[in-house]
Order: C-alpha cells, then structure tokens, then sequence
C-alpha cells in the first residue's frame, strides 16, 4: 500500500509541473439563487405566450380585413388591408423563431413564410379557381409573401384590377381570403395550445426544466439558434446576398417581402428586437424581467477576459446598428451597398456563435439535434 | 541478469502468469461480457442510432490509415449488426466460441472504424477485451464446446488468462486518472464547474452543484478513484470497499452525464477483481439453476502460455502505455489543438464546443459561395466535427471533391471555425486563410490550427 501512495505522489508530481493545458481566467463562486423555473416562466409567461396572443389578434384582423375587402374591392379597403398585412408580418416576427412544441407540431413557419413565393404556380391555382393550398408543395403559395404578392405587386390601380377582372378576379378574392384564412387558424392554434386557457402547453414547458436535449431551455436554444442562422442570417440577409449560390450574385427577389420592398429592412430588425427581447427577458410590453442574461451571470460565464453576457448583449446592439444602417428597400441596395450587407451577415454570424457555442457550453445545454452517447 | 532481478521475474511468472487457478472468474467474465454487449447493440439498435449513425449521414469521417473502410449501407449495416448479435449469443454459450470471438472482435471494430464521429473511449475498451476474449480459453469450462468436445474441459487454467483482463481494465482507469491530472482539472475544477451547475435542478443532491466547492470534491475524487481504483481492486483487504466506490462512482457518472452503457460495462467488468472463491460460488450457482451435468474428461489439457504469447502481452502493454502520450510531441495544448487525443482515455475531460463556416471558392472563374454544412452532414457530424482538426481537413476535402463532380476543376476550401475550450469563450480555431484543400492529413504538426491565446 505504502508503494502504491509513493507511486502517485511521484506520478502527481510529474504531471503537476507539466505546464501543457491552457490556463484560464478564475471563476468565482457560481452558487446563486437563480432558479431555470423562473427563467422558463418568465419566457413562458411574460414573453412567448402574450407574443402568440398578439400575434393571433393580428394575423385575426388582417384575416377581417381581407374579408372585408373581399366585400367592398376599394382602394380605402386595400390601404387597410395593407397595413394589416404588414402589422401581422411584422407581429409574426416575434414569434416566428419559436419552432418548437406546438409550432413545431404544424410547421408553422414552413406554412407561414416561405419565400421566395413560386408565383407561377400561385397564378395557376388562381386561374383554375382553387384555393387548396394545403400539404408540403403548396408551402411556397402561401402565407405572408403570398398576400404580399397578390396586393404589394404594382399600383394601387393595377392592384385594384387585379381584383376586378371578370376572368380571375373573384378567384383572386376567395385566394387571399383562404391565404389570410390559414395565417389567422394557424395562429389561432398555436396560441391556444400554448395559452393555459387551451391545451396549456405552457406547463408543459415551464415543468421541463434541466438542460437536457428535451428540456425546455434546450428546445427554446436549439430552435433559436436554427432560426438565426438558417431564417434570420441566411433567408433575410445571406441568400438575397448571394452567399449561398455559386456565383455569389445578389439574389435581389429573394428577399423577404419582395413586392412591398420597403418592409424587408423592418422585418429583419423587428425579428433582431425580438430575439434581444428574449435573451434580456424583456416583456412583450417592455418591462425587463428574468433572461438568458441573468443564467449567464449567474453562471460567471466569461467570454475571453471579460463576461459571456457583455459580450452578448453588444453582439446584439450590433446586429441592429448594421441592420438599421441598412438602405431601403433592401432588394435595390444589394450590389451598391454590399459591404453593409456583408457586415450585417457578418455580425448575424458572430451572434450566432455566441449564441450556439458560447451560451450552450456555458450553460451545459445539450446542443444536439441527435441523441446519442457521449464521453 | 542479477539474481535478484531473475528472482522477481520467476515470481512473476509462476505466481502471475503459469499458476494454475481456478477457471471461474473467466468464465463468468465470459457470461457477462457477452451478455452487455448483446444488450448495448439491442439498445443502440432499438434508439434507431443504426440508422442516425450509420445510414443516414452521405459521408463518413475515416480514421486515419483506415480510410478503406466503407459503411455497408442498408441493409448491410444491419445484417452486420446482426452477426455481431449473434456472436455475443455463440460466445455466451460458448459454443463455437474462438469463432464467436473472432466474428465480434473484428465486426464490433469495423463497425467502430465507419466513422470518426462516433469515436468513444469506451468502444476502444471494448474492442481491446474483445480482441484478448479471441485468445483466452473461456470456453473450457460451463460451455456448449465442452458439451461436443469433453476434451476441451478444463476446471483450472494459467493465471494469466485472468491477470490480463485485470490488467487491462487497470489501464483505463489508471490512464484516465493520469489525464486528469492537469491544472485545469485539478486546480480549476474545469470542466466540472460548469457541467455540475447545469445539474442544480436535478433532485435530491442537485442543489449542491450550486456550490464550486462540490466541483473541486467532484474533480479531486474522480482523479483519485482513477488513480487508486485498480489497486484497491486488487488488494483484499479494500476490494468491498473499493467496488462500493466503482459503483457509487459510476451510478453518478450516469446520473449526471449521457455515458450511455459505459457506467454499467465498468461495474460489471470490475468483479473480475474478486476472488476466486467469490467466482467459484456464483458459478455453482448457476449450474445448480441450468442444472448443468459436467461431461467427465479425463484429459488435462491447460493452455499454457508461451515466450511468444507474453511478449505479445509485453508488446500490447507497452502500445498502451505509450500511444496516450504521443501527444507530447506536439506544441501547445492538447486539449486545444487534440492532436494526439483519441485513444488516450480522456474520458469527460474538457468543455468543448464550436461551430465551423466553410467558403468555396475557384480563382480563375470567380465562383465563391457559403458551403451549407447540412447538405453534406448530420447536425451529430457537424457538431462533433466543428472541434476536431482533422475532421475539419477531412470534410474540406470531401466538399472540394463534391464541388469537381459539379464542374469545378480547383476548388479551394477555406473555413472560419470558433471554439470555446473550458468557457473561455469562443475563438478563432482554423487559419482562415489557408486553403485546406492544398494540405493532406498526416502526423505532422498541423501549422494551421491556430495558437490558443488568452
């Protein structure tokens, strides 16, 4: 026994002065009196589902307005609906990064937002008079660039004709109608499975705490760095920006709210806004609450010398000074304003690895799409 | 050779190698071994990781110098796990037991040669037993073959056969205390101070992952018990003891962490350390369940090991003891640039994460655009890959192979990869500038890792 304690302290004592692994900054005492509970609660409560609500009120009352320029096709009824569509898209935004649980469960986003829109085919099902818009190849004739579409695309006279024609003009109509239709049932349905009033999917997610893969943290981080890089980075800024094909050409109707054109800068920053709102904890009407910013800290979690949660938050304020910076409508200033563009993408790019990388392994959230062993 | 020392090494040998002892613990080992092999692959099988792991990714990261080994798709991959099944079955039974052992050792590592993604330090381990189960006689006694051949009975057999798996199992731990010891581990509880917190919600105990005080406990202890473990196992006087500690230690380890199967492979490979008498008894018992009837042999056959057989046990020790080091032969730290990492028995060592972006671009004709990694990889794959030098290499070159079958004649693939070791938050980990496709895998120092820098 004496030889075998002689043995480790010897071998302790090579290893110990080998001076081979990286040194890091000390961290102090984690113990805290933070608790996930509150945090899932707080999102849950204060931020996801008042979101959702807004969001249903919204998408409801561009649903009304279509349905009422259905009625009476004027140019007072097309201003209307305009603005509603462009209140719930951006409403929509607020909440289109939560592709998880109930939204997950109907592909809301798929059946919400797909762009660009496949206008051929739109215009073949408008002649034909159909308005089956539903299963996995009609995603791209639907939602919000389709209204766009249908009322965005030209003049208010030319619009307005649109909707007169004698062949296709009521197509047209009952088309946006059953468009605005869906947007408004699918956020009805969602917003009433998370609401407690529903089929209380909130308890659900405020009760899986822990951070593992099914944890409620886990999903909300999983689905949201997704959603960055995949629907914010790429589909509003990198894909119009010609990053994504080989001859990297600016891809200008490739970007969100085409027809419109002055919305696209809006709608990225209202989508920005929104997922800073979350990190902080911020309230869907203003108030600071609990955050991913309050486990950061207190986790200590540092970022090279100074804090993970600093470093974070100026990452944000970044993403929106180069967003906001942006020229309008986004679809004309991809070739001239290309380094603007290329610095918003580049910003989007390190928040989103703060956010997968640095906030994960922080944290110990299991960032894995993928069960499976480790060691 | 002086007299003392050719004194020890008879010792050794006849106390060690050629005393004859009793066959029990082999053959139990033999029973269990089989039997939690059958039930990971039945898991793994039943998790549809067959398919996750093996059938749904396009692309396989290759281990060096095995790069011919390819993935037999579907349903190759299934029979191949089939056959591997049924020879846990053969060699529980013992029947057709050297060829059990054979089809297992070489199926079970094929299967773990497809893909570098999946790399676990304790496939490596059961791939090791598997390959010692192809030489030892467990079949010569409690067996199916000794049914058909009385001959082959043997109630003894040399110590050996027994203090090699022994060995072998004091390796791993040994080895996995002596990677702890680094000052990361030891004097900053990383990477414990951040996975235990994470664990805060968990029931019972989990409040006391708050305090970093129950990490340094945590950090200390697991180096400890690795260190101490294999000794305390042998001795008689703390084995009941020390296989209390195996137990507390590992039911821990897969409270807290996804380990899988590895936990419960320990607790049971470990009861080779107890004594022969412990053996003999549980082996009794099983007879009197199975209501087994021994064939009477009168032949006496022992396999007897040779000169050559322990050299090759000297041979296999000595790879084992030094290929976990050969990381010292390159700059800077390990666990940074993992240049010398796998089959070291780092086990849970470090907080790692990253994410890697990959540029194609083609000089002459101007084309350059944003590789989507999940066009070519799983979100395990991408993960996994996005920390690891060499796969980094490795997935660069498949993307500029992918890009020739598409028109392009020279592809260069560049890549802006950020990591974070130990919460130090996410860096640069790749030379961005350099074109990964004009560089070829080898065991050189990779110069285009960059330098971890506070």
């Amino acid at each position: 026994m004496r030889l075998i304690l002689g043995f480790l302290i010897l071998v302790l004592g090579l290893f110990s002065c080998k001076k081979e692994d990286p040194k890091l900054p000390e961290l102090p005492n984690t113990s805290s009196d933070f608790y996930l509970e509150d945090l899932l609660k707080s999102w849950s409560g204060s931020i996801i589902v008042p979101n959702y609500e807004n969001y249903n009120t919204d998408a409801a009352d561009l649903k009304s307005a279509a349905s009422a320029f259905q009625s009476d096709v004027s140019a007072s009824n097309l201003e209307i609906l305009r603005a509603k569509w462009k209140v719930a898209y951006l409403s929509w935004q607020t909440v289109s990064m939560y592709e998880f649980g109930p939204a997950a469960n109907i592909t809301l986003r798929g059946e919400t937002n797909i762009y660009p829109l496949d206008t051929a085919e739109l215009n073949g099902l408008v002649r034909e008079g159909s308005t089956n818009i539903t299963g996995a190849n009609r995603l791209d004739v639907k939602g919000f660039p389709a209204i766009d579409y249908l009322i965005n695309s030209g003049s208010n006279e030319s619009v307005l004709s649109t909707f007169t024609d004698a062949s296709s003009g009521s197509n047209r109509l009952g088309y946006l109608l059953e468009v605005a239709t869906q947007i408004a049932d699918n956020a009805s349905s969602v917003s009433a499975k998370w609401s407690s009033t529903g089929s209380n999917y909130v308890s659900q997610f405020n009760s899986a705490i822990g951070t593992d893969v099914g944890s409620s943290l886990g999903l909300t981080i999983n689905a949201l760095n997704q959603h960055i890089e995949r629907f914010l980075r790429d589909g509003k800024l990198g894909i119009p920006n010609g990053n994504r094909n080989f001859s990297g050409t600016a891809l200008p109707n490739h970007v969100e709210a085409f027809y419109n054109g002055e919305s696209s800068n809006e709608l990225a920053l209202q989508n920005v806004i929104a997922i800073q709102s979350l990190y902080l904890g911020n309230s869907a009407d203003g108030t600071e609450g609990i955050g991913l910013d309050d486990y950061l800290l207190s986790l200590n979690a540092t970022y090279n010398s100074g804090s993970l949660n600093d470093a974070i938050k100026s990452q944000f304020l970044m993403c929106i000074e180069t967003i906001e910076v942006l020229p309008k409508p986004l679809k004309d200033n991809l070739v001239s304003n290309k380094t603007k563009v290329d610095d918003a993408v580049k910003s989007l790019q390190k928040l989103v690895v703060l956010l997968k990388v640095d906030v994960p392994s922080a944290t110990g959230i299991l960032i894995t799409y993928q069960d499976n062993d480790g060691d | 050779m002086t007299e003392t020392s050719k004194l020890l090494f008879s010792r050794i040998k006849n106390n060690l190698i050629t005393k004859e002892v009793d066959i029990a613990p082999l053959v139990i080992f033999r029973l269990i071994f089989s039997l939690l092999m059958l039930s990971s692959l039945v898991r793994f099988w039943a998790k549809g990781w067959i398919y996750d792991l093996y059938i749904l990714p396009t692309f396989h990261f290759k281990y060096f110098g095995f790069e011919w080994i390819e993935a037999p798709g579907d349903p190759g991959i299934y029979v191949l796990f089939s056959l591997v099944m049924l020879s846990t079955v053969f060699m529980f039974f013992g029947f057709f037991y050297r060829i059990a052992a054979v089809v297992f050792f070489l199926g079970f590592t094929y299967i773990e040669l497809i893909d570098k993604t999946t790399y676990l330090n304790h496939y490596y381990f059961v791939s090791l037993i598997a390959f010692l189960m192809v030489f030892l006689p467990a079949n010569r006694y409690f067996s199916i073959d000794c049914k058909l051949n009385p001959k082959l009975q043997n109630r003894t057999i040399q110590a050996w056969s027994i203090n090699l798996l022994k060995l072998q199992l004091g390796i791993v731990y040994f080895f996995a205390g002596i990677a702890k010891l680094n000052y990361e581990w030891l004097v900053n509880a990383m990477p414990l101070k951040m996975w235990l917190p994470a664990h805060a919600s968990k029931p019972v105990i989990g409040f006391l992952f708050k305090y970093t005080g129950v990490s340094y406990l945590f950090s200390w202890f697991g180096a400890l018990y690795d260190l101490a473990i294999p000794f305390l196992l042998l001795s008689k006087k703390f084995r009941t003891l020390a296989y209390l500690l195996v137990i507390i230690f590992h039911v821990l380890t897969y409270w807290l962490f996804p380990i899988g199967m590895f936990p419960f492979i320990m607790i049971s490979c470990t009861l080779i350390f107890f004594s022969e008498e412990f053996h003999k008894n549980l082996l009794r018992r099983l007879e009197v369940m199975v209501q087994w009837r021994n064939k009477d042999s009168s032949a006496f056959s022992t396999s007897r090991i040779g000169s050559f057989g322990i050299l090759s046990i000297v041979l296999l020790v000595c790879f084992q003891v030094v290929f976990p080091f050969r990381h010292l032969v390159y700059e800077g730290p390990l666990f940074w640039h993992e240049q010398g990492y796998r089959f070291g028995w780092r086990v849970m060592l470090m907080e790692k994460a990253g994410t890697a972006f990959f540029y194609a671009s083609e000089p002459k004709t101007n084309k350059h655009f944003e590789i989507r990694n999940s066009d070519y990889l799983t979100a395990n794959q991408e993960k996994v890959m996005a920390t690891q030098p060499d796969m980094i290499l490795e997935f660069a070159h498949h993307i500029a192979d992918d890009l020739k079958t598409k028109g392009w004649k020279n592809p260069e693939i560049r890549s802006d990869v950020y990591v974070t070791l130990n919460g130090s938050g996410t860096r640069p980990f790749i030379d961005s500038k350099t074109n990964l496709v004009s560089i070829q895998d080898s065991w050189k120092e990779k110069q285009w890792i960059l330098p971890f820098e506070n």
